[in-house]
């Protein structure tokens, strides 16, 4: 397997899901990018993490109406 | 990411400045560097780790970022714990090349991490100032730390900058905190943690919306209200309408029944003037009523009306004898004053200009008062009787002739009365006539439909009004049902809001479970598989192993031709450090970092046979390859190394120990470039 088939490996299984239980690929990207930075960091407290989810839904829920 | 350059100051066993130009290509990809033991070339290793995340970040420690105390510890590390340092500063810069969307133009850091002292000669951590910076294509980033992990995060960094040390420990079978790395690498956990997340996420929406459920409960009853309002509201301004209407009407009558008024302005002035004659004859007619209400009175005092002539003829009479009567009490009042006077003067002795008074004058004064008193004697005797019916027949006839009772009077006022009665009735005739001949109905149609407007017009503006007091009323009761239905509507966009929120983090959580389930055996696979294909080549009894396997807790097994689990006690120490290093460079490539690769002592333990398989297929375990070697490692690689392996060496450096000075130094050898 090549670098390059690895990298898509992530990819597909995010655009399969988000395919799958349509979900917006943005905000799948956004909700892991917020999970991956308090693992990496493991500063911010989980509470803060929620929050900052609970602010990408919420615009997300704006941007489904809009 | 690919390293480019190092420079620090001051770094462990390191006085002064140092450079390190670490650029590689695809066919140089190799730094070495190598040194006895001591002489600081793990310090290289830790100088990039601690620029990176300010920490040496390995599997034994806790992972998490730099403090005070571990550039304390870089600084003194343990050759001069109780002295102060040289120069109580340090840095490490350190430049980096990231691939970005265009791949000829990569983008450039600078990762700069520097220490300075907060006080002159600091003895402890708290005494110690730590500066961090990233630039990225030369513009600070406002996030360096999330800059970094974006490149490598601090767990994956572990798998890709290790010491030899580390790898016979990765050989072992995994410590719960290695797996949870491994994990984390490999995006299991951070999909694990944010399913967690959500799925509290989703917890406390639920709550949120049941709370705006309660909250926007019923509307039938407002709405029944607002459509009732409404319904009256319009009514009313159905009835306000109508009277404006009306009014307009009305007024549109009245200014043309005006203007109709106004065109007869001749007539209308003849039809005032023969209202205010009508007036005045009217007031005539009630003066007429008066006077001759007087008739009755006149006739109950005609009698002594009639005797009045003789009473003044016998008053004439009486009013004679009563003047001379008066006239001669005069005379005898002022007889009494001359009587009196010279009496006074009798009583005096001397005269007023002081002269005695003689015998002679009062004699002559004397007989001077005899005679005035004789007159007044004369006088009184002859003085008319009083006649007490006098004052009686004056009294009657003053009352008689003041009465108004006064028949000629009655007589006269009614002739007036009469004559200015005829007078106003014919000049009423007159205007009549005139007015006849004018349009004088008409007029006064005119007059009457004006005033009828008028009262209408009065009538319907009341209406109005009334309409419009009860209209705003309404209003003012719509407004308020309104606000509430408004804050109700507000909580059902909460409502609505909440319920897609709900919806998205539902799926969201579906979606995290579904690529959690497949991402950890594709992973897994992947790791299995990259591990193998290095293995193969790694391995001195190809013959023998078959494969590498990796179970669901990251655990991994030599799987022989037989396909029988090869037990990890019956493997070499050697082996065992194979199978580790194909399970890392199988990790780096699943985990999909981009990182170089630094080996540092990592020869000790190999035979022959496993040394030179390294050596033959180190150069395409990764883009970027740091190997750091002890004296002896590097006079190994030396012997047995073939003339292909050093053409990839981009750099050689070698490290020393001054150890008259304590100071490490580290130098290029020439002979590392070909």
């Amino acid at each position: 397997m090549s670098r390059s088939q690895r990298n898509e490996t992530l990819a597909d299984l995010l655009k399969e899901a988000a395919q799958k239980f349509d979900m917006p690929i943005k905000l799948f990207e956004e909700i892991l990018w917020e999970e991956r930075i308090h693992l990496y960091l493991a500063a911010t407290s989980r509470q803060s993490v929620r929050r900052r989810l609970r602010e990408i839904l919420q615009e997300a829920s704006k941007n489904a109406t809009a | 990411m690919r390293l480019l350059k190092l420079e620090m100051k001051n770094f462990g066993p390191y006085k002064g400045k140092v450079e390190l130009d670490l650029k590689a290509k695809s066919d140089k990809n190799l730094l070495v560097i190598w040194g006895t033991n001591g002489s600081g070339k793990t310090h290289i290793l830790k100088a990039i780790k601690w620029c990176l995340y300010g920490c040496d970040p390995s599997l034994r420690r806790q992972m998490q970022y730099g403090s005070e105390r571990d550039a304390w510890e870089v600084i003194y590390g343990t050759y001069m714990e109780d002295q102060p340092p040289p120069e109580p500063y340090m840095y490490v810069h350190l430049w980096l090349e990231v691939d970005s969307d265009d791949p000829k133009k990569p983008q450039q850091y600078l990762v700069k991490r520097s220490v300075s002292p907060r006080t002159q000669t600091p003895m402890n951590a708290t005494q110690i100032k730590c500066d961090f910076e990233v630039i990225i294509d030369g513009r600070p980033n406002d996030s360096p730390r999330e800059a970094i992990e974006a490149l490598l995060p601090l767990a994956a960094s572990q798998f890709f900058m290790f010491h030899g040390e580390e790898i016979r420990e990765m050989s072992q079978r995994h410590m719960e905190q290695t797996r949870k790395a491994i994990e984390l690498i490999l995006e299991a956990e951070t999909f694990r943690q944010g399913k967690e997340d959500l799925r509290v996420v989703a917890h406390e929406i639920d709550i949120d919306l049941d709370d705006e459920r309660r909250k926007s409960g019923g509307v039938d009853d407002l709405l029944d209200l607002k459509r009732r309002l409404q319904e009256k509201i319009q009514s009313l301004e159905t009835e306000c309408a109508i009277c404006k209407n009306e009014i307009a009407e009305k007024k549109k009558q009245l200014d043309s029944v005006q203007m109709d008024l106004a065109k007869n302005e001749d007539s209308r002035i003849l039809k005032s003037k023969l209202d205010e004659l009508s007036q005045r004859l009217q007031y005539i007619k009630e003066e007429r009523k008066k006077i001759l209400a007087r008739r009755g009175d006149l006739i109950n005092d005609l009698p002594s009306k009639l005797i009045l002539p003789e009473l003044i003829r016998v008053l004439e009479g009486k009013e004679a004898r009563h003047k001379k009567r008066e006239e001669q009490r005069k005379e005898i009042s002022e007889l009494d004053g001359r009587l009196q006077l010279t009496k006074d003067v009798l009583t005096l002795e001397r005269c007023v200009c002081g002269r005695p008074i003689t015998g002679v004058e009062r004699e002559r004064i004397k007989k001077e008062c005899q005679g005035i008193e004789e007159t007044i004697s004369k006088l009184q005797a002859g003085l008319e009787e009083e006649d007490p019916t006098y004052y009686e027949i004056r009294e009657t006839v003053s009352t008689i002739k003041s009465s108004k009772m006064d028949f000629e009077q009655f007589k006269k006022d009614l002739n007036e009365n009469a004559l200015r009665h005829d007078e106003i009735e014919g000049n009423i005739k007159n205007l009549e006539k005139k007015l006849s001949e004018s349009k004088i109905e008409e007029i006064r149609n005119l007059v009457e439909q004006r005033d009828r407007l008028l009262t209408e017009i009065g009538k319907a503006e009341q209406r109005h009004e009334n309409f419009t007091i009860d209209l705003e009323t309404q209003r003012k009761r719509l407004e308020e049902i309104l606000k509430i239905l408004e804050r109700k509507e507000r909580h059902d966009s909460v409502k609505e809001s909440l319920d897609r929120q709900y919806d998205l983090v539902t799926r969201c959580i579906s979606a995290f479970e579904s690529v959690l389930t497949r991402l950890s055996d594709v992973r897994r696979r992947a790791i299995g598989s990259n591990a193998t294909e290095i293995f193969r080549k790694l391995t001195n009894k190809p013959e023998e192993y078959d494969r590498i396997e990796v179970d669901d807790q990251f655990n991994v097994s030599v799987i022989d031709k037989r396909n029988n689990v090869v037990h990890r006690e019956t493997l070499s120490t050697g082996e065992r450090e194979v199978v580790a290093l194909s399970f890392i460079l199988g990790l780096m490539r699943a985990s999909e970092k981009v990182a170089p690769l630094v080996l540092d002592t990592f020869f000790v333990h190999l035979d022959e046979s496993h040394y030179g398989n390294i050596v033959k297929t180190l150069p395409s375990f990764a883009d970027q390859i740091i190997l750091i070697l002890t004296d002896l490692e590097y006079q190994n690689l030396k012997e047995r190394a073939t003339s292909s392996f050093f053409k990839h060496v981009a750099q050689t450096w070698r490290t020393m120990r001054n150890q008259a000075e304590f100071r490490s130094t580290i130098v290029p050898e020439k002979e590392g470039r070909d």
